[in-house]
């Protein structure tokens, strides 16, 4: 199925593991005036706007007579460099979407002096390289009327990127929340609701939030006359857009969380190096011998916590992806890894409640599974099994069956002990649940869908980490 | 609709991608008539004080334009 259906000037589609963008006659002259800019190749150098390159006639003409379903005329075609591991906004922290934010406002605002402009404004045309956001649908930009003092995009940048942002950080929703159930973000119509009336005379919300949606009441009738295109000179329209994408600017950057709060698993990585000695540099040496020896490309952290292994596995050149439920820990990973350019990409999922394929027939964009799968050569299950078989009640032949699903070759596992005080503090009390588990029934269940390769016992711990491949 | 400085063209309804917002598209009319207004006025300011500082700047600019092909003289 072609992704990005919605647009009447082409379609994306994924075809022998390449991204191809096929253009319709209605889009092609305004993709060609985008490809020609300068914001276009000054962007493509600084890897802010996927790179892209247009298919010979005759490779186009062989690709379009192998896809027959389209309903427009198919004009050309282009192909865009392979985002490694696209990701959504329900995965994001919100720091993420706020520079998902700052690279729309600043691609749609560079390219008004050429005589171009962003049709629309959704986090939906970015997708995260590491920890950077690229702008990946070119297909939004297209030429405009320098005359033209309006932004329409102006709207859904507020619902999709201002809105959320705040409501996130005065109401204390997540991402997830906002943005799995909704493909359009918030109206402010609903943002008002939440609020009290003092907050709502306040700015932001008074502009962003109480105005329109004061303004919108009056306009059940069908009046069209809003719609009409407004007129000025070029300068007063350039002058009034500038305007404009300040303040935005200046409302994203306050809408943004600012100091770093602390959550339950903030502290941990220093807590259990203060409770077991030598226990973590241990584990940090085993770790480091397998990324030594076998130098994964690709790498999956599973409950990465502050990133110390993936930063670990980022050192030895893997392209690490790192997953944890706490947005908390992500987002410190996030910051971090975009202030040292890693190659980390921190997202909010939790693998027992992984995103599912969302949108449209529940396949417009897809699920984290079916991304995942055959997408990585190593991963790590470190100080995350225990929380998966106690917590989440997961049995542990089908947590090494997924392991064994998300690897195409490594995974590092390590065995926490029922007597462990980590263990304890999870179990609380319902230890007869895991009587069964020992050191050797664990280790049976590695035996059963990998080799042990190596294993060692942790410090003066009971824990175990293993060394596994298919 | 009231925007003064501004010319709308009637029946030319805008060719809209995304949805706008009603309530949003108005406010940001009103905001951009505001703004607008304001680079209006301030052009005219401008324009005045050209005005008045022109009489005064006539041989600056000569010795300008002297400067210059001696330059390119050489």
């Amino acid at each position: 199925m072609a992704s990005s259906f919605r647009d009447p000037d082409g379609c994306l589609v994924t075809f022998d593991n390449r991204v191809l963008r096929f253009v319709h006659q209605s889009g092609a002259a305004n993709l060609s005036a985008f490809l020609a800019s300068e914001t276009a190749r000054k962007a493509i150098d600084s890897r802010t706007l996927v790179s892209t390159t247009l298919l010979d006639q005759h490779t186009a003409a062989v690709t379009i007579k192998r896809q027959p379903d389209s309903e427009a005329e198919i004009v050309s075609i282009v192909e865009h460099d392979r985002i490694s591991f696209p990701s959504f906004p329900y995965e994001w922290t919100p720091a993420m979407l706020a520079a998902a934010g700052d690279l729309t406002l600043d691609l749609a605002e560079s390219c008004l002096d050429e005589g171009l402009g962003l049709k629309d404004a959704t986090p939906y045309n970015i997708l995260f390289r590491d920890s950077k956001p690229v702008f990946v649908d070119l297909l939004s930009f297209e030429q405009r009327n320098p005359t033209d003092p309006v932004w329409l995009p102006y709207a859904q940048f507020v619902r999709t990127f201002l809105l959320p942002l705040l409501a996130i950080k005065h109401m204390g929703l997540r991402m997830d929340q906002i943005f799995l159930t909704r493909r359009d973000g918030l109206e402010p119509e609903e943002v008002y609701r939440l609020f009290s009336l003092g907050k709502r005379l306040r700015s932001p919300l008074l502009s962003l939030v109480t105005l329109p949606t004061w303004l919108s009441f009056g306009s059940k009738s069908t009046n069209n006359s809003v719609y009409q295109r407004r007129v000025v000179s070029s300068e007063q329209a350039r002058f009034v857009l500038s305007s404009l994408f300040r303040r935005l600017r200046q409302q994203l950057h306050k809408a943004t969380p600012g100091d770093k709060k602390t959550s339950h698993w903030s502290g941990y990585m220093k807590t259990i190096e203060d409770s077991f000695p030598g226990y973590v540099k241990e584990k940090e040496s085993f770790v480091r011998e397998a990324l030594e020896e076998f130098k994964p490309r690709r790498l999956l952290d599973v409950g990465c916590n502050d990133g110390y292994f993936s930063r670990l596995a980022a050192q030895y050149g893997a392209q690490v992806v790192a997953i944890d439920q706490d947005p908390e820990v992500v987002d410190t990973l996030w910051q971090q890894s975009r202030i040292e350019d890693l190659k980390i990409l921190p997202l909010v999922i939790d693998l027992t409640r992984p995103t599912p394929g969302v949108g449209w027939r529940n396949a417009e964009h897809e699920s984290f599974l079916d991304r995942a799968r055959g997408s990585f050569d190593a991963v790590l299950m470190i100080a995350v099994i225990h929380h998966l078989l106690v917590t989440e009640r997961i049995p542990l032949g089908q947590i090494f069956e997924m392991a064994s699903e998300l690897t195409s070759d490594l995974l590092i596992a390590e065995f926490v002990p029922t007597n462990d005080p980590m263990f304890q503090r999870l179990s609380r009390g319902r230890d007869h649940l895991f009587h069964s588990l020992t050191a050797d029934s664990f280790r049976q269940a590695c035996e059963r869908r990998f080799r042990i390769i190596r294993a060692q016992q942790l410090g003066e711990t009971q824990r175990w980490i293993y060394l596994l491949r298919k | 609709m009231g925007f003064s400085p501004q010319l709308s063209t009637p029946n030319v309804i805008l060719l809209l991608y995304t949805d706008p917002g009603t309530g949003s598209l108005v406010w940001q009319l009103l905001l951009a008539s505001i703004i607008g207004g304001a680079f209006y006025a301030r052009q005219i300011t401008r324009r005045i004080k050209e005005r008045l500082a022109g009489s005064k700047k006539v041989e600056p600019a000569c010795d300008l334009v002297q400067h210059t092909d001696s330059q390119s003289a050489e």
